[in-house]
């Protein structure tokens, strides 16, 4: 699995040397979500973040395409999109008093800035993981907690029945306590998935 | 740079897997220990509230409106002069299906490898002849009422009649221009298309237009003795405006754009948006891509932002946000369906494949989502649609049976 994903990133990168469009449409497609996280961690604001990042990819196609690596791709796209933030904090007229309490702090510490980095990068590697789930468990897992749904709707939209979709809940439980004593999950991560199986 | 914050996010990341080891738990801990913002993360990120908050709101990041946003940024960096240097939807289609895709916003069918092992003849097809998709074509209909048919074939006839003129732009699409023809009284053309074709052209002032299946398209020889360019269009049609100027009074002044069509008027200024007005749908739906326009019907009016959509019913005038890629799939040479009953993609394979759609029994009320070439057989979308095992089709001729 691992060496796979690295032969397709190495792929890209090369690709995105030789200008083809559809690279930038990958380290994209890698990227975007991570950044827009980020992006609305600083200033707070959904669309305005929206903006910054498509910026963000703007400057690195108009860039040096060449001789870069994953590392340095990734790398640039925080940078611009930090400096962004920044500037646009800075020369915001009218801030709200979390934009305000924010801009001050990150005027302030370099650290705080890299740790959104940081916590960025960890929410990535977090929906991986769910990514991994096995696939009914996902489905079911996702549909409740991300779009929040309820057992009645999950069982319009997919088609199956409310009692289906229980049962779907409850083998997605099983398959998580399987998974716990099989991948070593910690007790923090099972508790999170089990509290939001239960919510709804 | 940032390789250190790299590394420690993996760090952190097997630490809530419970996998780190001795030497790195070390390495961690010395990393928080250097700031209090750095140990207040972890103790964030182990708190399974504040986490599943946080993954919520990485979650809503709109893949679309950013992506779209992008390349609007990237079009605008070609001078007039040049041809643009067009960074399509499709691209972004084309790449989603190769790369590793972390995050899907929702359940797309692909024919995935394991599917192309097995492939043999759908079993729905009856006889020995499948259907092959639309193409591009359309009839151009002068003022005069002569007709001509415009094909491939023609390219050279056609270009001495009417002022018109047929070329290839870089990336071997077919484009009807249409030279300016400053005579007076304007004369009106109409291009259309049957189901089963498609057709892009070039209007006097440079705007472009593609024209889906079954649609049609009045317009003026020459916009330049008007005070606004105003067009007509039925069916479905993707337009991309020039910017344009009329002289009054010794000053330059910009010239608006309108489209109209069934009940509805849409006024814009230099901007890339669609308008689906198909007689026998309900609704009308003007999606906006990239600048302003605003939609008028009887006295409604609404303006619309980038991402959005109009959506004229019977009677209200709504604005909603749109899905663009879904919208303006078709001009990307795909079919693309997001949560659509079967009844709506039944109808644009209709009017692609030039066919005709029967119900046997109950209709399957499920929601299909799925991306595919629209230049493929229609196999290859009733493949795809049929893989979720929630419809059943058979065709005979050019008939296609749906069944649950």
């Amino acid at each position: 699995m691992q060496s796979k994903g690295k032969e397709e990133e190495n792929h890209w990168i090369e690709a995105f040397g030789k200008d083809e469009e559809k690279a930038l449409a990958y380290f994209f497609d890698l990227h975007y979500k991570s950044l827009g996280y980020f992006a609305n961690r600083l200033v707070h604001d959904n669309f305005q973040a929206e903006d910054i990042v498509a910026e963000c990819f703007v400057k690195l196609w108009r860039g040096d395409r060449k001789n870069q690596n994953a590392d340095s791709i990734k790398a640039f796209l925080y940078i611009s999109c930090r400096n962004a933030c920044l500037d646009y904090l800075r020369h915001l007229k009218v801030k709200t008093t979390v934009q305000q309490i924010y801009f001050n702090e990150l005027e302030k510490s370099e650290e705080t800035i890299l740790a959104n980095i940081v916590e960025s990068e960890v929410m990535d590697m977090l929906a991986v993981e769910i990514e991994l789930l096995p696939e009914k468990c996902r489905e079911v897992f996702k549909l409740i907690y991300f779009d929040q749904k309820k057992t009645d709707e999950i069982a319009r939209e997919l088609g199956i029945s409310p009692k289906t979709v229980r049962n779907h809940k409850a083998k997605a439980v099983e398959l998580l306590k399987a998974a716990v004593l099989k991948k070593g999950l910690s007790g923090v991560m099972y508790l999170a998935f089990q509290l939001f199986l239960n919510r709804r | 740079m940032l390789e250190k914050e790299f590394h420690i996010s993996k760090l952190i990341a097997s630490r809530l897997k419970g996998q780190l080891t001795a030497a790195e738990e070390t390495e961690l801990e010395e990393w928080l220990s250097s700031s209090s913002k750095y140990r207040e993360l972890l103790e964030d990120l182990e708190d399974e509230q504040l986490v599943s908050e946080k993954l919520y709101s990485y979650r809503s990041v709109n893949k679309t409106v950013i992506w779209t946003k992008t390349v609007g940024g990237l079009q605008k960096e070609t001078s007039p002069v040049k041809p643009r240097r067009k960074f399509k939807l499709l691209v972004f289609v084309s790449a989603v299906a190769a790369a590793v895709a972390l995050m899907t916003l929702s359940i797309y069918f692909y024919n995935t490898s394991q599917d192309s092992k097995n492939i043999r003849r759908p079993e729905f097809i009856a006889g020995t002849k499948d259907i092959t998709s639309g193409k591009d074509g359309a009839t151009l209909t002068l003022a005069n009422g002569r007709q001509i048919i415009i094909k491939h074939a023609l390219v050279g006839n056609i270009a001495s009649e009417a002022g018109v003129k047929i070329s290839k732009t870089a990336d071997g699409q077919l484009v009807y221009e249409i030279a300016g023809n400053d005579v007076s009284p304007v004369a009106y053309n109409t291009l259309s298309t049957t189901r089963g074709q498609q057709t892009q052209l070039h209007l006097p002032d440079g705007t472009l237009v593609y024209l889906n299946a079954a649609s049609s398209l009045r317009y003026p020889t020459s916009f330049a003795k008007s005070t606004i360019r105003e067009v007509s269009l039925t069916g479905e049609g993707y337009f991309e405006v020039a910017a344009a100027y009329r002289s009054f009074n010794g000053r330059r002044i910009k010239q608006s754009f309108v489209v109209k069509s069934q009940r509805q008027q849409v006024e814009v200024l230099g901007t890339h948006f669609n308008i689906n007005s198909y007689g026998d749908d309900r609704t009308i739906r003007t999606t906006l891509i990239e600048g302003l326009v605003r939609v008028s019907s009887g006295n409604q009016t609404q303006v619309l932002k980038p991402g959005q959509q109009g959506v004229l019913s019977e009677a209200e005038l709504k604005v909603e946000p749109a899905d663009i890629q879904t919208a303006v799939a078709w001009k990307n040479n795909e079919f693309m369906f997001e949560s659509e009953p079967i009844q709506n993609i039944m109808k644009l394979v209709e009017r692609w494949y030039d066919v005709e759609i029967v119900y046997e029994g109950a209709v399957p009320d499920y929601k299909f989502n799925g991306a595919v070439s629209r230049f493929g057989n229609v196999s290859k979308v009733l493949q795809i649609l049929e893989s979720t095992k929630k419809v059943h089709f058979k065709i005979e001729g050019r008939r296609i049976t749906v069944s649950k």
